[in-house]
């Protein structure tokens, strides 16, 4: 139910024009974290986040608004004062396919129903397990965090929807004593509220042990050119860092050169290379079936057999400057933040290649698993695997340490030569940082990729 | 009594009724925002928030809540002690002289309110026509009050500020600069940084010198070379073991001429202007755990020699806290965010031998490069003194001139070696940096190798 009762009589009453668009997004957000740190438990808290923000786009100018308090009243006609006061630019919004299906999706177990005492109890046991593995460990975090958010938006073109999302991640690292530096092995899991996928990661936990512990006698990866073969975790934030973000609409207005390198027929990869930006599955962090705009949610095929098809994912305000049709990715973090074109889950399509048959055709060249680190400014991108081992004719060797992969983002997709055949579905922590707004959830789905002569340095 | 202060009397008095000891901190703030397009102001968007935290200790344990709804102060009491049923252990508290002496909070000069936002907002839009760039940015005026309480003690501070960021675009290059000021002025050194990146984006793609050269690094270029060593002496990552420092306070790490000291703003003269636009970096009475906020000396002549800390970590490590627990940080309390060591105020310093202007220290490089900013820096923070990335933007130098825009290219900076062996000196200017940690970095000059 909405919180006006869907009443129209709150955008009369604020003075806006026939032509003025108006939205008031309510959300009511809470929130358990967890934290082992040092020699156990460092906190526990939960948040009740709530608030409500309104934007105002017009003739006149455009403004947005938010407030703890849940009176979405004032809070319009403080958006709609500035909106005038302040006279910035006006703008204008593409009409959009209103998000009509409320039905929930289905999620395992839900993390609300589980007790704090048994959380506190399994997560516990991960740190406590990680800490006695081994003499060389100095240290384990583990944090864990959960939230349920059901939002409200209601718009002055009559639009009412509301919809209820949740998030669960859990990261665990594990630190050596490496002597100049420390080294991390790391487990990292999520979910759109399943409390199952942190059941069960005792080996995860072990195996994060042993590669910290290990990489303390790892050589040091020699920099140079390297043949790298990533795992579907690492292939799918890459894709997310790549063409993801180059994809979406605001970085496109007033960038002719990026508009020119993501023009559509253009051939950026191999024949095999399909990428979408997906509404996703239920259960998942990615699962977006409504933005914050109220607009339904649908796939975007980004290239297809390498060639780049729609280029742009958008929010009503770029789909209007670009003239076309609204996506459904206009996120945001929170209701201090007004929407903006953001990635929900990006899927790389299997190919055909098996892992034997990817490894097998490498020389020299690294085997990459996870990512503990990754950055792009949509010209480069620098990604830090979890795990590297090395590839010497065909066979996967011991570990190395130090890897990072660099590399300019469109060039780096014409080195992908081989890609698998599974396609990995799962979801880590991690998260989505733009403009302020980070750690917004989203998920990936990729299978392996094997890129030819990807730069490598060491740290 | 406002709003707030009469629902922390509510809570004040619900929490004793249940807790054995209890803490308070709310924060009230309004953020007032301009975006600057192009020019033109394009955008705006207000917020104003009240949040509230409240740290209960119940039969040895800690239990914490917290909530933007202040109307139920029930269940956030409820909350908060029914965490506590499966908390962490309440450590004892070990800060004599909690909230002695608070420092006096500075006065913001007189605004004209939000209009001053847009006032300074058009001012940086108009930089676009001197400067001959397109201009983009944001211009943020914030107002922040911080209420405190506990059984035996209640205090309430409150800030203003403006914050600045710019980014001027060419043809070639996308030049960031980013300051804070109490005054509704645009700082000198934002125009002044502008004309120079003028004069530089006309010119030609190059890459870096292949043999020995030295390197100019740009404050915010520092800011991501130092992030592995203030993230090594920080009590988090001391606590959870992931620290490379730890074990060797006392040891020369950088070169001797160097210090890093947390501090305070000089305080300026009523009439002043905020020139390099640091002004505006907070510096708190206390931290967020009561703790007061002193100066505090990090690196000394080259030797780490202490780490900065919360009550919590304090306690972990069995020392004491420097007033460094902040929930976000002094410019932007985050009550929803667990109180962490945080530098407000960090500043690189080297003897007086070692400390020219920019423009000496450009001049002195016969062949070199100009790091402006880095990308991926921060990713192996605290793990690791060697910082590697990519260059995100940089210019090649000849003969004491910029000559050259350097193309893009991976790079890996050793703070020892950066700030050890080669380091030859900092400029006399510093520029204020927040990301992770807040302060005020100078250019740095390190030579060939």
């Amino acid at each position: 139910m909405l919180l006006t009762g869907g009443s129209p009589a709150l955008f009369r009453d604020v003075g806006l024009r026939a032509d003025d668009y108006a939205e008031v997004r309510v959300e009511r957000a809470r929130t358990v974290d967890l934290v082992w740190r040092g020699d156990g438990l460092e906190s526990s808290v939960t948040s009740r986040d709530e608030g409500c923000c309104a934007r105002v786009i017009g003739r006149s100018g455009s403004a947005f608004a938010s407030d703890t308090a849940m009176d979405a009243g004032p809070v319009l006609r403080r958006a709609a004062r500035d909106a005038v006061e302040l006279g910035c630019a006006a703008g204008r919004l593409a009409a959009h396919r209103p998000y009509r299906d409320d039905r929930p999706g289905e999620i395992g177990e839900l993390a609300e129903t589980v007790g704090l005492a048994e959380k506190v109890e399994l997560l516990g046991a991960y740190h406590a397990a990680a800490l006695a593995a081994h003499t060389g460990v100095t240290g384990a975090l583990v944090y864990y965090r959960e939230s349920v958010a059901d939002v409200e938006l209601f718009t002055s073109e009559g639009t009412g929807v509301s919809y209820r999302r949740r998030d669960l991640t859990l990261q665990i690292t594990v630190y050596a004593d490496g002597g100049a530096a420390r080294t991390a092995g790391s487990v990292s899991a999520g979910s759109g509220g399943d409390f199952s996928v942190v059941r069960g990661l005792g080996p995860d936990v072990e195996a994060a042990v042993a590669t910290a512990v290990d990489l303390r006698a790892a050589p040091v990866v020699a920099p140079g050119e390297y043949d790298v073969v990533c795992d579907g975790p690492l292939a799918g934030i890459w894709a997310h860092e790549t063409i993801g973000h180059l994809a979406e609409a605001d970085h496109h207005l007033g960038d002719a050169p990026l508009q020119r390198s993501l023009a559509p027929g253009r051939r950026l990869g191999p024949s095999m290379l399909t990428i979408t930006d997906h509404p996703g599955r239920p259960g998942a962090r990615g699962f977006v079936p409504v933005d914050d705009e109220g607009t339904a949610g649908s796939p975007v095929e980004l290239l297809r057999d390498g060639v780049v098809t729609r280029p742009r994912l958008h929010d009503r305000s770029t789909a209007a400057a670009f003239r076309e049709d609204p996506t459904g990715n206009a996120r945001a973090l929170n209701f201090r933040h007004p929407p903006l074109p953001r990635l929900r889950t990006i899927a790389i399509a299997p190919g055909a290649a098996s892992e034997e048959e990817m490894i097998g055709g490498v020389a020299r060249g690294l085997l990459a698993r996870g990512v503990l680190g990754g950055q792009t400014d949509r010209a480069g991108f620098t990604f830090l695997p979890a795990e590297c081992r090395e590839i010497r004719d065909g066979e996967v060797r011991g570990r190395v340490r130090g890897v990072v992969l660099s590399g300019d983002v469109l060039g780096a997709f014409a080195a992908i030569d081989a890609i698998g055949r599974e396609q990995w579905r799962g979801d880590t922590s991690a998260s989505c940082g733009k403009q302020g707004q980070n750690g917004l959830p989203v998920s990936s789905w990729a299978p392996m990729l094997r890129l030819r002569g990807i730069r490598v340095t060491s740290g | 009594m406002s709003p707030l202060a009469d629902r922390l009397d509510h809570v004040a008095a619900e929490a004793a009724a249940r807790a054995g000891h209890w803490e308070i901190l709310a924060v009230e703030r309004d953020d007032t925002v301009v975006e600057v397009g192009s020019g033109v102001p394009d955008l705006v968007r207000s917020a104003h928030e009240t949040a509230l935290c409240l740290r209960v200790h119940l039969h040895g344990r800690v239990g914490t809540a917290t909530t933007t709804r202040l109307d139920d102060v029930r269940g956030l009491v409820g909350e908060a002690v029914r965490n506590a049923a499966h908390g962490p252990p309440a450590s004892p508290d070990p800060v004599a002289g909690r909230n002695a002496a608070l420092l006096a909070a500075e006065r913001p000069a007189p605004d004209q309110g939000t209009r001053s936002v847009r006032l300074l907002a058009e001012r940086l839009g108009a930089l676009q026509r001197s400067a001959g760039l397109t201009v983009h940015g944001t211009v943020t005026r914030t107002e922040q009050a911080v209420h405190r309480a506990a059984p035996d003690r209640r205090t309430t501070t409150s800030d203003r500020f403006f914050h600045i960021a710019a980014l001027a675009e060419g043809t070639a290059v996308q030049l960031p600069w980013t300051g804070w000021t109490r005054t509704p002025e645009l700082p000198a050194a934002l125009s002044a940084w502008l004309e120079a990146a003028a004069g530089w984006d006309g010119l030609p793609a190059a890459d870096a010198p292949s043999g020995d050269h030295d390197v100019l690094l740009a404050p915010s270029a520092v800011h991501t070379l130092l992030t592995p060593l203030v993230t090594a002496l920080n009590g988090t990552a001391v606590t959870a073991g992931r620290s490379f420092v730890a074990g060797h306070l006392g040891e020369p790490f950088l070169h001797p001429s160097i210090g890093l000291r947390d501090h305070p703003s000089e305080p300026a003269a009523p009439d002043d202007p905020d020139d390099e636009g640091t002004g505006g970096l907070a510096w708190p009475g206390s931290d967020d755990d009561g703790v007061p906020c002193a100066p505090l000396t990090l690196v000394e002549r080259g030797v780490p020699v202490r780490a900065y800390h919360s009550v919590r970590t304090a306690a972990a490590c069995g020392t004491a806290p420097t007033g460094h627990g902040f929930r976000g940080n002094a410019l932007r309390r985050t009550v929803l965010k667990p109180a962490t060591p945080v530098l407000n105020g960090a500043t690189l310093s080297a003897g007086s031998a070692d400390v020219g202007s920019f423009d000496d220290l450009l001049a002195g490089v016969r062949e070199g490069v100009l790091v402006e900013s880095l990308m991926g820096g921060h990713q192996r923070a605290g793990l690791s003194p060697v910082v590697e990335g990519r260059l995100r933007l940089g210019f090649l130098i000849r003969d004491g001139r910029v000559a050259g825009i350097l193309r893009q290219r991976p790079i890996a900076l050793d703070l020892r070696e950066v700030l050890g062996r080669r380091f030859r000196a900092v400029s006399d200017r510093r520029w204020a940096v927040s990301r992770i940690w807040s302060g005020r970095m100078p250019f740095v000059l390190a030579g060939g190798t």
